[in-house]
């Protein structure tokens, strides 16, 4: 009977009401596990997005990595190459003024022979031009201008003062040429006075 | 997209952005430089270049090189290139097209949004010149920063949340000096004072080395004129620079001038250095002692964070003079670059704000800001704390109202003859936007109809009343007065928006009678902007 009664109690208001709280704690705690869920699934994407930031940020940081370890050996020699095109210019301009002057310039000839050999060596090529070249200003450096009557001859080289040196890699120019340059100026006609005219 | 920041110098630009971990990085240019110069040679009717080869085309080409436009920036100024019409705006837009170009070809991503960089001592007349610039360049100009704020940006004075905070900037570049006290008060950034001298830079203390260098060499070597020498100058311009930059950490430096067969071993120690420089060091001293003074005046009796800024603040002696006479301990971090850089921050800042203004209410703002926060190693709300944060402009000048003198004795009998002077109604260094209170002024004649408005702007450096010390600017006409005898008020009020719009109104409370008009302080139309903007775009750039 006790069975019977617990059968009976099983199906009764009580058991129902049971079941209905089993199932509403049943509910919640599915609830608070897909929130939980939820939760992680969350943190979970989140976590996902950093790492793939991570990755790209490890990514960029590596190449750049790559790039300076390229770079440094540059970096390092770039004020020794300085130093060296400076020393070159010393040598060749008192080499050049030796010759004008009819003395024995080639001492000083050969040690910017050997500065150009070091710079050669560090990937920097010597250019130079000749008087009458046309200015470009991707490659020259005007310093002064000297007069010429010559229309012709306005804005070329009239003199090299210091040659110019570019990477034997990329082409970029390191230092540009220096140069004086012909500058046209009409002749004035003999007997006018600075501040005169022709008339017309 | 990543934004960017421009330094646009006057006589070196700059541009850089937040690269991928957050850091601000400069971009090189065409030359593998980090600035470029800011001249623009105007090579053919369409072909134009910018940088190192414009500056060496000037002494062949003078007439076909711009530079130094931004002294000029918002004035009414205009050059003539192969017979086309250009202002500074148009000549600073080709500069900017050039660093937006080389940022392009250094990143590979199209430049579009950015912040570039003004002096503090710009008004709105000249910031509104610089924002064109930037939109005459195909640009959008996210906002125009004071250079002493980007500064601050870039060494993370603006992000400490603690209350009240002022900072001083000493800036000595190549060519002009500034100094600049900058309050932070939460959410709002305001400079409060600036002051500086636009002659005076690095280029001085070069030219004070070279000098003694030539003198020093001649002494050795009487009767040669290595002086009338360019190329020689020259070589000791570079000398001299060389020189300064490496005394800043080392004590002493030789150099071995030669000339024509002569030679002299020069050398040069800090201390020397720093005596032939120290009456330059003394003019940058005496506007420190001037902009602490005004700060005080305004309030500020101590500064929570000293920056140095620009290259020659790398001087040791700077620093330690700051320290010695004020007690200012300088913070020096990357000075050359700083500008730039905290622009760079400063952009990425203000597109959350735009994406914060745009998307309200959207997850879209979010995901921008989550962007921005994992870039820069912040919180979300860090990000978004920052980018509420408000600059804010300043009028420069002072605006009024023409108005006669009462006090004159032809007042009474002839009035049109009396003395006239300015009431000014609007002072200088009001934060913008703002309103003036209503002003209440008086008829000067008997049944009087109608009252000229007259609007007058500051023209010195000083606020005065002299009207020979002011600017007329516009003007409108307040009519249908109902007749009175002399004496009836009228109110006026001036509203000024942050890009320089002036509205004035003037009224008449009795009849309700109003005149309402505009004034844009300045600059180019928007019309001039789009003629320029397609007169810029034929050309074609290079550095």
């Amino acid at each position: 009977m006790g069975g019977l009664q617990g059968d009976m109690d099983l199906h009764g208001p009580h058991q129902e009401e049971a079941m209905a709280h089993g199932a509403e704690e049943t509910r919640i705690a599915l609830n608070d596990v897909t929130e939980r869920l939820h939760e992680v699934a969350e943190q979970l994407a989140e976590f996902h997005r950093r790492s793939a930031h991570r990755e790209l940020v490890i990514d960029r940081l590596h190449e750049e990595n790559l790039q300076l370890r390229a770079g440094v050996r540059k970096a390092i020699l770039e004020p020794v190459i300085s130093d060296l095109i400076r020393l070159y210019d010393q040598a060749d301009r008192e080499a050049r003024r030796l010759r004008t002057t009819g003395q024995d310039g080639r001492l000083l000839e050969s040690f910017a022979s050997d500065v150009e050999q070091i710079l050669d060596r560090c990937g920097i090529e010597i250019y130079t031009a000749k008087p009458g070249d046309p200015f470009e200003r991707d490659r020259h450096r005007p310093i002064a201008l000297v007069d010429c009557p010559d229309e012709s001859r306005h804005n070329t080289v009239a003199e090299v003062t210091a040659a110019g040196f570019a990477e034997r890699e990329t082409g970029q120019v390191r230092r540009p040429l220096q140069a004086r340059f012909y500058q046209y100026t009409p002749a004035r006609e003999p007997g006018l006075s600075g501040d005169e005219a022709p008339s017309l | 997209m990543a934004t960017y920041g421009i330094d646009l110098g006057t006589t070196y630009s700059c541009i850089a952005y937040v690269d991928i971990s957050g850091r601000p990085v400069v971009l090189k240019n065409a030359n593998g430089e980090d600035t470029t110069p800011s001249v623009v040679y105007f090579e053919s009717p369409d072909s134009v270049v910018v940088g190192r080869q414009a500056k060496d085309s000037a002494v062949l080409f003078p007439n076909q090189v711009a530079e130094l436009v931004k002294r000029e920036m918002g004035q009414d100024v205009h050059y003539s290139f192969f017979g086309q019409d250009h202002t500074p705006e148009s000549v600073s837009a080709l500069i900017l097209r050039e660093l937006a170009r080389a940022a392009e070809a250094s990143t590979g991503e199209p430049v579009h949004d950015v912040v570039i960089t003004v002096p503090a001592y710009f008004g709105v007349l000249e910031r509104e010149a610089t924002r064109k610039a930037g939109q005459i360049a195909g640009l959008n100009v996210l906002d125009v920063l004071a250079e002493p704020v980007a500064a601050a940006i870039n060494y993370q004075a603006l992000a400490s949340d603690s209350g009240v905070r002022h900072i001083f900037v000493y800036d000595l570049g190549g060519g002009t000096f500034d100094t600049t006290v900058i309050r932070i008060d939460g959410q709002d950034i305001q400079v409060v004072c600036t002051d500086g001298d636009h002659r005076l830079g690095g280029a001085d203390w070069d030219r004070k080395v070279s000098e003694y260098l030539l003198q020093a060499f001649e002494e050795q070597n009487p009767g040669l004129d290595a002086g009338g020498d360019e190329q020689f100058m020259q070589d000791l311009a570079i000398a001299a620079e060389q020189l300064k930059k490496a005394l800043s950490t080392a004590t002493t430096r030789k150099y071995n001038a030669r000339f024509g067969g002569a030679v002299a071993q020069l050398e040069l120690t800090r201390e020397q250095l720093e005596s032939l420089t120290s009456e330059l060091l003394e003019r940058t001293m005496e506007i420190t002692t001037r902009t602490i003074d005004t700060a005080k005046e305004k309030g500020v009796s101590g500064f929570d964070d000293v920056l140095l800024v620009g290259g020659m603040s790398l001087m040791p002696t700077i620093a330690q003079t700051l320290k010695e006479r004020f007690a200012l301990q300088a913070r020096l971090q990357d000075p050359h670059l700083a500008v730039a850089k905290g622009a760079a921050l400063f952009a990425l800042m203000q597109k959350v704000k735009v994406s914060l203004l745009e998307e309200a209410g959207s997850g879209d703002h979010q995901q921008v800001a989550q962007e921005v926060a994992d870039q820069l190693g912040l919180t979300v709300k860090q990000v978004e704390e920052l980018a509420a944060k408000k600059v804010a402009t300043v009028v420069p000048r002072a605006f009024g109202i023409k108005v006669v003198d009462g006090d004159d004795p032809l007042y009474r009998t002839d009035p049109d003859r009396a003395r006239h002077y300015v009431a000014h109604l609007l002072t200088a260094n009001t934060p913008l936007p703002t309103e003036t209170e209503p002003e209440t002024f008086y008829t000067v004649a008997d049944h009087q109809r109608e009252v000229r408005l007259e609007v007058w702007e500051q023209a010195g450096s000083v606020a005065s009343k002299e009207l020979g010390h002011n600017t007329h600017i516009g003007e409108g006409m307040l009519t249908q007065l109902p007749p009175r005898p002399a004496g009836a008020p009228f109110q006026v009020v001036f509203q000024m928006t942050e890009t320089g719009l002036l509205k004035v109104r003037g009224w008449e409370a009795n009849s309700g009678r109003e005149v309402r008009f505009e004034i844009q302080i300045g600059g180019m139309n928007e019309a001039d902007v789009r003629k320029a903007a397609n007169t810029v775009a034929r050309y074609q750039v290079s550095g």
